[in-house]
């Protein structure tokens, strides 16, 4: 484990449960991990691992049950609701599942909400979110609805959504799920330019071929890292890293 | 940085609550309906009691505050003795105490006898029921009517004992609808009198018995009328003769000033009380009458404002519902929200900035429906209606409290959902 001063996050023994009594599911169980900052970690298991989980307590979405989160040195547990919620903010950048776009919003509105909760200028947000639509490719279909977007549009503005306060880490859960090769090697392409400017990715995902691109992969089952694998495929990066994205 | 940018902000939030309500049109118009109607009550019903207390106080207030009336009543209240072939009915105010009256109460500025018959008029056409009035010229100082043509009687017409009369403008249209008014001669009670003024009709027809003026009204100076009529009437009324000598029916007492006017009065009761030995003359003030009519009319518009402010309040209940229904309906957007970094006061301020925006639309509209419709009651009934800009304001912010009391609870539970399990509802 790295020394802790160097990492962003650190979790010590940390357990998630649900529910209470005989109906108590615990989602993760005395998981320890610490990231530093910069680095490309990929989170694999199967099905209900809690993998979603892990990614919400890094979060700081969701509450741990037991155990030690401390992010940039601070003890999360230890912070209250609005505390948490700049945290969120200003820190993370969240690609969610199942995207979470709001429905009554167009792409333009949904990827600028951070901004808007961030107190930035509307106009000065417009423009942020404009660029950010361009570089998701989404020009055309600024005032269109989440619903009338196809799966993989909606995902992009999810994408653009979550880089749009430029955040410390970002936290995507599956976000080449719902993309073709092409557009799901564009997408990654960002996130490694992301880590390249430092910042710290966090990226749950099936797809080997994605994972083998990060600094990092952790193996998860019933709750648990299994395995945690350090070596990086490079022939597989370069492979990937076609992307004509121009950030 | 938050304080610059607020409004900014608070623009953002209502643009997003116009938006939610035009997405939701219908149920947004249907919870409105409720506010609209609180409102629209609040404004007609205030409007009701505002027009209804200003005819009444209009009545009073055309004989002045400064003004005391004394009025003869007929104190027979016996029945039986009533019917006695020879009963002979003596009351009311005589010109003895009026000169009581001027010798021994100061601070009078005038004092105006009235004396009242009824009669009928004939003409070619047909038979009007006129009110002749004795009096003296100071009455037409007294209610401040405008002459419209002519002159009005003067001292020195009652002195000579001129047959002289003003008319009212309808009386003399209806009297002498080819001819001219001024110079031409009416008969009534027995007598004739020459025209020589005319003056405006009241615009609103007042029955009150302290009015002064009516509209069919023929005023002649009193010392004619005495000497023609005398002081004793003898009609037959339902197979009974009623006969009843009455020397002066009204006699308006003008003071120099409001402030003496209660005080007086009592005097003059005083006075009355000693040389009457019957109660036959009621003293009205209508300065008091004035402040007890404004203190009836307000306990009523208060009631008025309380029915219509119930109906208010279940146009609030309509809302706080709506929003409820809206809060559970938006769950997982809250949860989005707040998984992206809302905090929980900014949750509260976009459902509470909401509620406010679809409670004050409603009661913008509700504005609107409260004007129209004191109109409608005005032309349909008669009622007279005065919408007052204090009750427009006074509405819009009870709909604003509305929405914010209403509208807080829903936000204030919205606010308190947990970002996880409200990413998870579906
Ligand atoms: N609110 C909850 N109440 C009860 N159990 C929960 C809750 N949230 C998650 N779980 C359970 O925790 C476990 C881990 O869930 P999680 O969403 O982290 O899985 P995952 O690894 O992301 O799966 P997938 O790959 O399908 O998204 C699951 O068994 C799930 O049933
Ligand atoms: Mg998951």
């Amino acid at each position: 484990m790295a020394a802790k001063n160097d990492a962003l996050i650190v979790l010590q023994q940390v357990s998630r449960c649900y529910g209470a009594g005989d109906s108590l599911i615990s989602a993760l169980n005395n998981v320890d991990l610490s990231i530093e900052s910069g680095k490309t970690v990929a989170i694999l298991g199967r099905s209900g691992s809690g993998k979603s989980t892990l990614l919400n307590v890094i979060g700081c979405l969701d509450p741990i049950s037991a155990g030690t989160y401390q992010l940039n040195d601070q003890d999360v547990s230890k912070l209250d609701d609005d505390a948490l919620s700049i945290l969120r903010l200003e820190s993370f950048g969240f690609i969610f599942q199942s995207f979470h776009l709001i429905p009554q919003l167009n792409v333009l509105e949904n990827i600028e909400l951070p901004l808007y909760y961030l107190g930035v200028e509307a106009k000065l947000a417009r423009e942020r979110a404009k660029s950010l639509a361009a570089i998701m490719s989404l020009d055309d279909r600024w005032l269109h609805r989440p619903a009338q977007l196809s799966g993989g549009q909606q995902q992009r503005v999810a994408i653009a959504r979550a880089l749009v306060n430029d955040p410390a880490i970002l936290l995507a859960d599956e976000p080449t799920g719902n993309l073709d090769a092409a557009t799901g090697s564009q997408i990654l392409s960002v996130l490694h330019r992301l880590a390249d400017e430092g910042k710290t990715v966090v990226t749950v995902t099936h797809d080997q071929s994605v994972a083998y691109t990060m600094d990092r992969r952790l193996y998860m089952l019933d709750g648990r890292i299994v395995r945690t694998d350090e070596s990086r495929n490079e022939a597989r990066t370069s492979e990937i890293n076609v992307g004509d994205f121009s950030c | 940085m938050l304080i610059r940018f607020l409004p900014s902000l608070i623009c953002r939030d209502i643009h997003l609550g116009l938006n939610n309500l035009r997405l939701h049109a219908m149920r947004s118009f249907l919870t409105m309906l409720g506010m609209i109607f609180g409102v629209a009550s609040v404004i007609a019903m205030l409007a009701v009691g505002q027009g209804a207390s200003e005819d009444a106080l209009e009545q009073i207030r055309q004989l002045g505050s400064d003004v005391i009336v004394m009025e003869s009543v007929d104190s027979v209240s016996n029945d039986n003795q009533r019917q006695g072939q020879n009963f002979f009915n003596v009351y009311g105010v005589t010109y003895l105490d009026v000169m009581r009256l001027r010798d021994t109460i100061p601070n009078v500025r005038r004092i105006v006898p009235i004396k009242i018959r009824y009669e009928r008029v004939v003409t070619q056409a047909q038979e009007i029921a006129v009110r002749v009035v004795g009096t003296t010229t100071h009455w037409f100082d007294l209610v401040n009517r405008p002459l419209v043509a002519g002159r009005f009687f003067t001292s020195l017409d009652e002195q000579r004992h001129h047959a002289v009369a003003v008319i009212t403008e309808r009386l003399g249209r209806q009297l002498f609808p080819l001819q001219a008014v001024l110079g031409n001669f009416v008969r009534a009670g027995g007598n004739v009198y020459r025209v020589v003024g005319v003056i405006r009709s009241t615009a609103a027809a007042s029955n009150s018995v302290t009015s002064p003026a009516r509209d069919n009204d023929i005023y002649v100076p009193l010392t004619v009328m005495r000497q023609c009529t005398g002081d004793i009437l003898v009609s037959r009324l339902s197979g009974r003769t009623i006969r009843e000598k009455v020397e002066l029916h009204q006699v308006f007492i003008q003071m120099s000033s409001e402030a003496v006017v209660e005080s007086v009065a009592t005097a003059i009761d005083h006075l009355i009380a000693r040389f009457h030995r019957k109660e036959d003359v009621a003293i009205k003030i209508p300065l008091v009458l004035l402040r007890q009519a404004e203190e009836t009319q307000r306990r009523f518009n208060i009631v008025l404002g309380a029915i219509a402010g119930i109906s208010l309040l279940v146009g609030g209940i309509g809302i706080m519902n709506i929003m409820l229904a809206s809060v559970t309906e938006r769950t997982r957007e809250i949860g989005i929200r707040r998984a992206i970094g809302a905090r929980r006061h900014q949750i509260v301020s976009q459902f509470l900035i909401e509620t406010v925006v679809l409670s004050c639309s409603g009661g913008f509209l509700g504005c609107i429906v409260g004007l129209i419709l004191p109109w409608t009651i005005s032309k349909i009934t008669g009622l007279s209606t005065v919408v007052t800009s204090g009750s427009l304001v006074l509405s819009l912010l009870i709909s604003l409290s509305v929405g914010i009391v209403f509208g807080l609870y829903p936000a204030i539970r919205a606010s308190k959902l947990d970002p996880i399990a409200a990413l998870r509802h579906e």
